[in-house]
């Protein structure tokens, strides 16, 4: 078996050589066709087309040195339109094309042309392509040489036999090459060589190398100080105003879902863990589930309801969900919200949630004295100072 | 040869190479590109003079009204240090850039001459009659205008926002421009006693770089 695969790799890249024979042929010749066609320039006389033909071709061959990246013919730069009458007054004053490119480098330098002159600074430009194909074609070479010699038990190379059978089958070859090598002799001898092994090894080293070198990069030039700073407010974000913050930061909704979840799995496991219990609940009520919210309070309460008591953050989401996903703010969601104005009088989201709270329950004049506290603290222009306003009129009403 | 038998190290080094490339890539200015004038005679030309104005220097500015306008070539200046600083009236950065150069003129022991650079450049009209070849006697009589309206244009910048130059010459249609290499205004060079350009700066000058390339090299040249 193994020596019918020999010969049908070289066929391979014979095809593959060829392929890329016909691409660069094809893509010439368009090049050519181009440059051609930038010689039928509608115009009058056959000298004017000449003139004509040889102004773009120039100005084609001009990099505008305001733009930087059009050339002259493209731009519509002042300086570019200054030159484009100095190339037209130049042809017809009768100097060459050399002249005329000799005249802009004179005052622009090599930079202005499109094809910079072979120099030998200039040489590192125009060799740069070729050897970066050389250095491809070798190592493409060399990889299919690996191939051939590597166990072909993965799953690129079985589907590569599949190809080379099929080409086989129509060239007229009778003969199809076993998809499954491993079955050969033959085959089996040369998976002895660590090939693989030694791939993986340099692989991860490669990986971790770029990986150091892009970070060592971002350091060097990058401005990390703004992911830090957003960092920053997000985390004191979703310290003084939860519910808020909660949906504003970086990570994608299905992202907290599924953080969420696996938070909830591991508190199955280990229900004693009072903060996850807190965190848990927090996050349901970001993600407006009150009910689950509510739940996951009454366990973190039942385990640690000094901790509770203390944040009014937590009381106040403990409040809310209840009231959602209940009756409103009565019982023991009432409660918490009086504990929580205990623990922060001037709390503006406790503020807010107390006055709701009383005025939910017909409790006008004390709604009032919350809200009348809250008003000044809210930046003036804020969509809530008008809801605020709107709802002490109500209450000034008696509606 | 143990380095060669292994491809992903020669894979390594190319990536190393080539990342080191890009990354002076990165650090470089592609606005610094690198003038052929540099240690070649400046370019001669004969341009008229922007008029002082009336306030400040009395009878000097009034040139327009009867003989013709003062000229000015690089030639006067031979066997002198001097700057040429591009700018233009409708020029933004030549507004930042200006409060350091008229810093400078009230210390410097040079002539600062201002080159300025197509006064009427959002002028179509203007644009029209300067991208053609003067030819009828109508057409001179137009450039005349026009040239009347960029000294009255470019004398009320001057006024407005101070004038550092030891004189200014007007180059409507940027030919001088053309031949200098500007491309971008504003633009300073330092030509030397012998006429021979030493420096060139693209873009706005400020203090640092002025006492730090200019000051020294003038210096440099003087002595």
């Amino acid at each position: 078996m193994m020596h019918s695969a020999v010969p049908v790799s070289t066929a391979l890249s014979k095809r593959l050589c060829k392929l890329v024979l016909t691409a660069m042929s094809i893509f010439i010749a368009g090049l050519i066709a181009c440059n051609g066609s930038l010689a039928h320039a509608e115009s009058t006389s056959k000298a004017q087309q000449i003139e004509d033909a040889r102004y773009k071709a120039l100005a084609q061959e001009l990099r505008c040195l305001v733009c930087q990246n059009q050339s002259i013919a493209d731009s519509a730069a002042d300086l570019a339109l200054d030159l484009k009458r100095e190339i037209r007054e130049q042809i017809q004053t009768g100097k060459t094309d050399a002249e005329i490119s000799t005249y802009m480098v004179e005052r622009y330098g090599d930079f202005v042309l499109y094809r910079p002159p072979f120099k030998w600074l200039t040489g590192v430009l125009w060799a740069a392509p070729l050897l970066l194909l050389a250095f491809a074609v070798w190592a493409l070479r060399r990889q299919i040489v690996r191939k051939k010699n590597a166990p072909l038990n993965d799953f690129a190379a079985t589907s590569a036999l599949n190809t080379i059978n099929v080409l086989s089958s129509v060239e007229g070859q009778s003969q199809p090459i076993a998809a499954k090598p491993e079955l050969s002799p033959d085959l089996t001898q040369s998976l002895a060589i660590p090939a693989s092994a030694s791939i993986s090894r340099s692989t991860y080293l490669l990986g971790f190398f770029a990986l150091l070198v892009a970070v060592g990069i971002y350091a060097l030039l990058g401005t990390p100080q703004t992911a830090n700073t957003a960092a920053e407010q997000a985390a004191s974000n979703s310290n003084t105003d939860a519910p808020a913050a909660g949906a504003a930061p970086a990570v994608d909704g299905a992202q907290i879902q599924a953080m969420v979840a696996r938070l909830a799995e591991r508190l199955k496991n280990n229900p004693d863990d009072a903060p996850g219990w807190f965190r848990l609940a927090r996050a349901y009520a970001v993600l407006e589930r009150y009910k689950d919210a509510a739940q996951a309070f009454a366990q973190a309460e039942q385990r640690a309801p000094a901790q509770l008591k203390q944040d009014p953050q937590a009381l106040l989401d403990y409040a809310k969900s209840l009231a959602i996903s209940g009756t409103g703010y009565q019982g023991k969601a009432a409660a918490l919200v009086a504990q929580a104005l205990q623990v922060a009088p001037n709390e503006p989201n406790v503020l807010l949630i107390a006055g709701l709270a009383a005025a939910q329950q017909g409790r006008r004049e004390e709604a009032k004295k919350h809200w009348q506290t809250l008003l000044p603290m809210i930046p003036p222009g804020h969509e809530l100072e008008a809801l605020i306003k709107n709802a002490l009129d109500k209450l000034e009403r008696g509606s | 040869m143990k380095l060669s038998r292994n491809p992903y190290v020669i894979v390594l080094l190319v990536f190393v190479a080539l990342l080191a490339v890009l990354l002076v890539g990165l650090k470089l200015n592609p606005r610094d590109v690198p003038s052929p004038l540099l240690s070649k005679p400046a370019p001669l030309f004969t341009l008229p003079v922007v008029g002082k104005n009336d306030a400040k220097n009395g009878k000097n500015g009034s040139m327009a009204g009867g003989k013709a306008a003062q000229q000015f070539s690089p030639q006067d200046l031979r066997g002198q240090v001097w700057l040429l600083n591009v700018w233009a009236s409708w020029c933004v950065s030549c507004r930042y850039e200006h409060p350091v150069l008229i810093e400078f003129a009230k210390t410097a022991q040079v002539p600062l001459i201002g080159l300025n650079y197509k006064e009427l450049l959002n002028d179509d009209e203007a644009g029209k009659l300067l991208q053609s070849k003067a030819s009828t006697a109508a057409d001179t009589k137009a450039r005349a205008e026009l040239t009347q309206r960029a000294q009255s244009r470019a004398q009320a910048w001057l006024a407005q926002h101070g004038d550092p130059y030891t004189l200014s010459v007007l180059d409507l249609d940027g030919r001088v421009g053309i031949d200098y290499g500007v491309y971008g205004v504003p633009e300073t060079y330092v030509i030397d006693k012998a006429g021979v350009i030493r420096l060139k700066f693209t873009g706005p000058l400020d203090a640092h770089s002025l006492q730090r390339d200019i000051v020294p090299l003038i210096k440099r040249l003087q002595s």
